[in-house]
């Protein structure tokens, strides 16, 4: 799955998810292939994370497994 | 009775929908999994009786969260019953999400849109309205309860079910025009990693001095007078009639007793009222936000901030509200924190005996507060390890709380604590009284039936300085319910504290000690009877060898050194648990089978 997210000239692709019932649960969250996501601040360990409308708080170990910042810019 | 089920994701407005159509009061907050147990409720509308069933939030069909399970057992035990689903206009892209897996089910759905942040424009509308062919309202959950009813009757009642739904999300997000919207710009500071936890707690400093120290304490005076002179009132009365007797109880019961936790309801709806600003106003999550990683270090989590605020007001309600935390390790090691939290009624205690019997120091009330936190923490240490499960959760928008709502939630709330004063608290201290004046002859000695009882479990306090007839029976029927430690102390007229070691101890004991059965209760039907039984035990261990060590150093060497060895003896045990823990951890079946 990838991610694109224009404003902040990323790209964030979901890399991995093992877990079924996490996979299930980010995507009822609405992430998934095409939705608008942008990553905010980062603090230490934790992201915020704009899905669509709707903003996240989420740690490192799932920012881990569902982002990779790509720069290309 | 046609049944109509009210569901959708989380923070929709569910709950304020079914409180309009209903005319109920049931609990509404900004943010995730407020509602974690099914409500039932009937309305007569134009000759037809309905009934109205708000459930928890969902996600989606195939979640697996605790509050959500209610929900989905729920609409597969009535699979014919006709759905309301509520989406909300700034989250409807991520709402419609269950709302088109609920169709493909076959379910019977309409669709209400909650008018939340921003609008959606009329062709959005009209193209859903063609594309889905389900009932639509669209209005804000808080006002129209007659149109909304209306368009129940009319159309939700009517509509049919449909037998093979094919239209594809993608469609739906094509037609769907909603403004995105821009994240806050207070939350820069909100969510900063140093300057919003510097300002909540600074606000907690606040809440708890408007609340305990000044605002409370001069409302409580007030209350105080007025409650005193109606039960003179009420003596004078019963003296003129001879019933002396009654004099008896009005003076006992109900001045002393009843009366002394009375005079803190103004202080406790000061706090309630705060609380529910926290709630209502979505800063609740964003503290949970910021305190995430501290609390992963006690096998704690963001989420489990909800159940400790509303812990504050009882601890019963904060175990059910611990539902909506996804991991159940994380959820159980949240249960056993509250206990640590200073509930509604323990706080009262605390105010008394330190004003009673400690000259009124408001920092020694922050003190106790403040070493009972940390010993919570330290034995969630010594029995977690770190919390590094994924976590994911929803912030939501900051609004400003309807004062119509912050008064219904604190007068609620309120409510329930004055039906517990006037009912359990009424009654103990009721058979407390009885079994003063009920006098018996033992051993050729005439003693009273409370005296008899102190005599024999007075033994097992003596150790931690508790010698005093009234502290012993108050500690008994604290397990009942807390707020009758202080009725009960309050009945002996004439009996004004104890050394200052035996109060610290008294104190310590009384936040330490197991919660009241009904949390106990709530507790067994979470997560097992062993589990209940695990939290009574431990906790009065605990509290009893923390009380016995600073009674027994401090009596012996003073207070400080008394302290000082107190918390090494914390440490030191906490420690030899942590030990022991990891090794049982290391040696236990399952975990062997994980590795």
């Amino acid at each position: 799955m990838r991610l694109y997210d224009a404003d902040a000239k990323q790209k964030l692709s979901i890399v991995q998810i093992l877990d079924e019932v996490l996979s299930q649960r980010l995507k009822d969250f609405g992430f998934s292939n095409g939705a608008k996501i942008e990553t905010f601040s980062k603090t230490k360990e934790m992201f915020l994370v704009k899905v669509n409308n709707s903003l996240f708080a989420v740690n490192e170990s799932l920012a881990k497994l569902i982002l990779v910042k790509i720069d290309i810019s | 009775m046609e049944k109509i089920i009210i569901i959708g994701n989380p923070n929709t407005g569910k709950t304020t929908l079914f409180n309009t159509i209903t005319k109920s009061h049931e609990k509404v907050a900004n943010y995730s999994g407020v509602t974690v147990i099914e409500r039932e409720k009937c309305v007569k509308c134009n000759n037809k009786q309905l009934k109205f069933v708000d459930l928890p939030g969902v996600y989606s069909i195939n979640s697996s969260g605790k509050d959500e399970k209610v929900s989905i057992d729920y609409l597969k035990d009535n699979k014919d019953a006709k759905i309301v689903y509520v989406a909300t206009t700034i989250n409807i892209k991520q709402n419609l999400n269950l709302l088109l897996e609920l169709l493909q089910k076959g379910f019977n759905v309409s669709l209400f849109i909650n008018e939340l942040g921003t609008t959606i424009t009329k062709n959005s509308l009209d193209e859903l309205q063609n594309k889905l062919q389900v009932p639509i309202f669209y209005g804000d959950a808080r006002k129209k309860r007659k149109s909304i009813l209306n368009w129940v009757i009319d159309n939700v009642l009517t509509s049919l079910p449909y037998k093979n739904f094919e239209v594809g999300y993608e469609a739906i997000l094509k037609i769907l025009e909603v403004k995105n919207i821009d994240r806050q710009k207070i939350d820069k500071i909100l969510m900063h990693p140093i300057c919003g936890k510097i300002i909540f707690v600074i606000l907690l400093g606040i809440i708890y001095f408007v609340s305990f120290a000044t605002f409370g304490e001069w409302c409580g005076k007030i209350f105080m007078r007025y409650w005193e002179s109606l039960c003179n009132w009420l003596i004078l009365r019963l003296a003129k009639c001879e019933m002396f007797f009654l004099v008896d109880f009005c003076q006992v019961v109900l001045i002393n007793g009843i009366g002394s936790v009375l005079s803190f309801l103004p202080a406790l709806f000061m706090l309630l009222i705060c609380m529910n600003i926290l709630e209502l106003s979505g800063l609740l999550p964003r503290v949970g936000y910021l305190f995430h990683i501290n609390l992963t270090k006690y096998g704690l989590s963001g989420k489990s901030i909800f159940g400790m605020s509303i812990g504050i007001g009882c601890t019963t309600s904060g175990i059910l509200a611990s539902r909506n935390i996804d991991d159940n390790a994380c959820r159980a090691t949240t249960c056993k924190f509250l206990p640590f939290i200073g509930c509604s009624a323990k706080i009262p205690i605390l105010m008394f005996l330190i004003n009673g019997w400690l000259g009124g120091n408001i920092f020694l009330v922050f003190a106790i507060l403040i070493l009972t936190l940390l010993i919570g923490v330290h034995y969630l240490r010594s029995i977690n390890q770190k919390n590094d499960t994924p976590f994911i959760m929803e912030i939501p928008r900051l609004s400003m709380p309807s004062f119509k709502y912050l008064i219904i939630e604190s007068v609620l709330i309120l409510k329930d604590f004055l039906k517990k004063v006037l009912g359990t608290v009424f009654l103990m201290t009721l058979v407390v009284w009885l079994m003063m004046t009920i006098e018996v002859k033992l051993f050729g000695e005439v003693m009273s039936l409370l005296d008899i009882c102190s005599e024999v479990i007075g033994v097992l306090f003596k150790p931690i300085g508790l010698n005093e007839k009234p502290l012993i029976i108050s500690l008994l029927t604290g397990l009942v319910a807390k707020e009758n430690i202080l009725s009960t102390i309050s009945l002996f007229d004439g009996f004004s504290g104890l050394s200052l070691m035996s109060t610290i101890s008294f104190l310590l004991f009384i936040m330490l000690y197991s919660p009241c059965i009904p949390a106990l209760k709530c507790a067994k039907v979470e997560f097992g009877k062993r589990f209940a039984f695990k939290l009574f035990f431990v906790q009065t261990l605990l509290a009893y060898s923390v009380s016995f060590v600073l009674y027994t150093f401090g009596s012996a060497f003073g207070l400080i050194v008394g302290f000082v060895v107190t918390l090494i003896f914390i440490a030191l045990s906490l420690e030899c648990n942590k030990m022991f823990h990891s090794k049982c951890i290391k040696n236990c079946k399952s975990c062997m089978q994980k590795a």
